[in-house]
């Protein structure tokens, strides 16, 4: 991947996945406030904040790819020769595009099926169908990654259980 | 039976390969649906549990805390715990390593991520005490907890209340054994100097306001005043106006904490989906029936079980991925602690405490590979030999845990 592309996708999906983050906390405070202090809540806070999980997740999940922040075992990697891990790794992130377009695929037609009914969330009729169709491209993108990263030359660096 | 057990023999194949865990779970999933019970239900679960994780307003708590752990890791807060505890315990003899495992504490109340505490914490203390860096994740808000809470449907406030005073324990034992390693050897942890009071409440204020905000959180959450995804987005805030007011944000450290936080929770996310598809699986198969009927018919008293359970967590813990670990057990373990009539609050407990453990036992623990990053001079084997000592410490602490449920379940009891 070039690097201006690279820096373009990082920038649309980290910015897109942050700011709904961002939106998240913002509108629970606002409605917890409201509710606690004026007991009046903002109508819909609920669907919305479960719309925008959905754009944090999936927004962001090209980026882990991208990063190689997934938790993967690599106690074998001392002990394989390097010519070895090269196949090896091309060989799994072209497992993970298929798993991945499988996937994309799946909801891509979950959405078009709750497009056709017309769902919508409860309160404020926002249509799901785009949602669940979005985190299908989404999917699809982070595909994308994975099949670039196979035909790429660097090598994944270790990583493993970031969070705990 | 044997589907099943093919199923975590796939994992492990494919984990060893290089496979991303999450990739892993949820292929292996799949394909034992599909090939037990037809594609077409393993396609439609797929979906469900991908759309129903996605859609879950009680999951934003998951980025909500990371959110304020790492808010208040931007504003250079750990240096200042760490002053803090120093002013007012560093001047006794291995005074270094106490002020560490306290500020430890102090941060792990704030952050909720082990490896985040033991990174944060050696770059401005000691290296060969940041075991203390596990508290992090006894201490609420425990991003383990959630998960655990959220996987068993447990209730998050009270795992969170539960897991208060075995921090505070296991940070009074790691202390003691300070004491008794400065006892036997003094040149290596010398004291420190002294402080006045003035200058001790001078060190507080740097960071009273974080302290408040944490015990107004996890107070309003233990009290029964906001929910846990309402605390965590109310602590969120706090975190953010404190930074801020730190000058500790501009535009640019904004979105990247932002960003950086969104990437965690989409790891975190697809390491929950792939396991939910993989219970899903598990539980189709006759497996947790038949793992439940010959365990019960072992004729083992229901401690002894449990007790076994936790053997198998610390010696697998050595070896493989903690949080994985977890998420490939509970599925099986967690009906058997049920059935047997114990506390899920209790067994989540033990749970954070094995995986503090498994972090810090070599060869794979993932806080020493930390600690040697950020302090190459001291090398990987010298950490390794002074981290025994704590090691052993941490499965004392899950002895007394096992031995005295009610250390974990009476501040819990206290919400009812």
């Amino acid at each position: 991947m070039s690097l201006t592309l690279k820096k373009i996708f990082e920038t649309v999906c980290g910015t897109l996945a942050g700011l709904a983050l961002l939106g998240i906390m913002v509108l629970t405070f606002f409605d917890v406030s409201g509710r606690k202090i004026l007991s009046n809540s903002i109508p819909g806070s609920l669907e919305l904040t479960e719309l925008l999980m959905v754009v944090v997740i999936f927004g962001a999940l090209p980026l882990v790819s991208l990063k190689g922040e997934h938790v993967v075992f690599d106690s074998l990697d001392a002990v394989l020769p390097v010519w070895f891990q090269k196949i090896q790794q091309g060989l799994i992130h072209l497992a993970c595009a298929a798993l991945l377009f499988g996937l994309a695929y799946l909801m891509w037609q979950t959405g078009a099926d709750i497009a056709s009914t017309g769902e919508t969330t409860a309160q404020l009729k926002i249509p799901k169908a785009p949602f669940i169709q979005g985190m299908g491209v989404l999917c699809g993108l982070t595909a994308l990654v994975h099949i670039v990263k196979a035909f790429s030359r660097q090598a994944d660096a270790a990583s493993e259980g970031g969070t705990l | 039976m044997t589907e099943a057990l093919l199923g975590f023999l796939a994992i492990f194949v494919l984990a060893l390969l290089r496979m991303p865990l999450a990739f892993s779970m949820g292929l292996v999933g799949i394909v034992g649906i599909g090939l037990t019970r037809g594609w077409m239900p393993a396609m439609a679960s797929a979906a469900q549990v991908v759309h129903e994780t996605g859609f879950a307003y009680t999951l934003s708590v998951i980025p909500l805390f990371i959110l304020m752990g790492n808010f208040v890791a931007r504003a250079g807060l750990a240096h200042e715990l760490f002053h803090a505890a120093y002013t007012f315990i560093g001047h006794r003899k291995g005074g270094l390593a106490h002020a560490t495992i306290a500020a430890c504490a102090g941060f792990g109340a704030i952050c909720g991520s082990s490896i985040a505490t033991a990174a944060t914490m050696s770059k401005v203390a000691y290296p060969s005490i940041a075991a203390g860096g596990t508290l992090g994740i006894m201490i609420p808000p425990s991003t383990i907890l959630v998960i655990y809470g959220i996987i068993t449907e447990t209730h998050i406030g009270k795992l969170f209340a539960a897991g208060v005073l075995p921090g505070i324990l296991t940070a009074l034992l790691l202390m003691l054994a300070v004491v008794v390693m400065t006892w036997q050897d003094p040149e290596h942890a010398p004291a420190g100097e002294k402080f006045s009071w003035a200058e001790r409440f001078k060190a507080i204020q740097g960071i009273w306001g974080v302290l408040l905000l944490v015990v107004l959180v996890l107070g309003g959450i233990y009290g029964g005043f906001f929910t846990a995804t309402e605390g965590a987005g109310m602590g969120a805030t706090g975190a953010f106006l404190f930074a801020l007011a730190r000058k500790a944000l501009n535009w640019e450290v904004l979105l990247e904490v932002l960003v950086e936080s969104a990437r965690t929770t989409a790891m975190l996310f697809t390491l929950l989906i792939a396991a939910t598809i993989f219970a899903n699986f598990v539980n189709y198969t006759s497996l947790p029936f038949e793992l439940k009927d010959w365990i019960t018919g072992l004729g083992l008293s229901p401690i002894m079980i449990v007790a076994a359970m936790m053997l198998i967590y610390v010696l697998l813990g050595t070896v493989m991925e903690e949080l994985t670990m977890v998420l490939l057990t509970i599925p099986l373990f967690f009906p058997i602690v049920v059935q047997l009539g114990f506390d899920p609050v209790w067994f989540g407990v033990l749970i954070v405490m094995v995986i503090q453990i498994g972090l810090i036992s070599p060869p794979v623990g993932m806080n020493l590979f930390v600690l040697n990053t950020l302090l190459p001079q001291v090398g990987l084997s010298n950490i390794f030999k002074g981290v025994w000592p704590m090691v052993l410490v941490l499965v004392i602490t899950l002895g007394i845990l096992l031995a005295f449920p009610s250390i974990s379940l009476w501040l819990p009891s206290m919400m009812d």
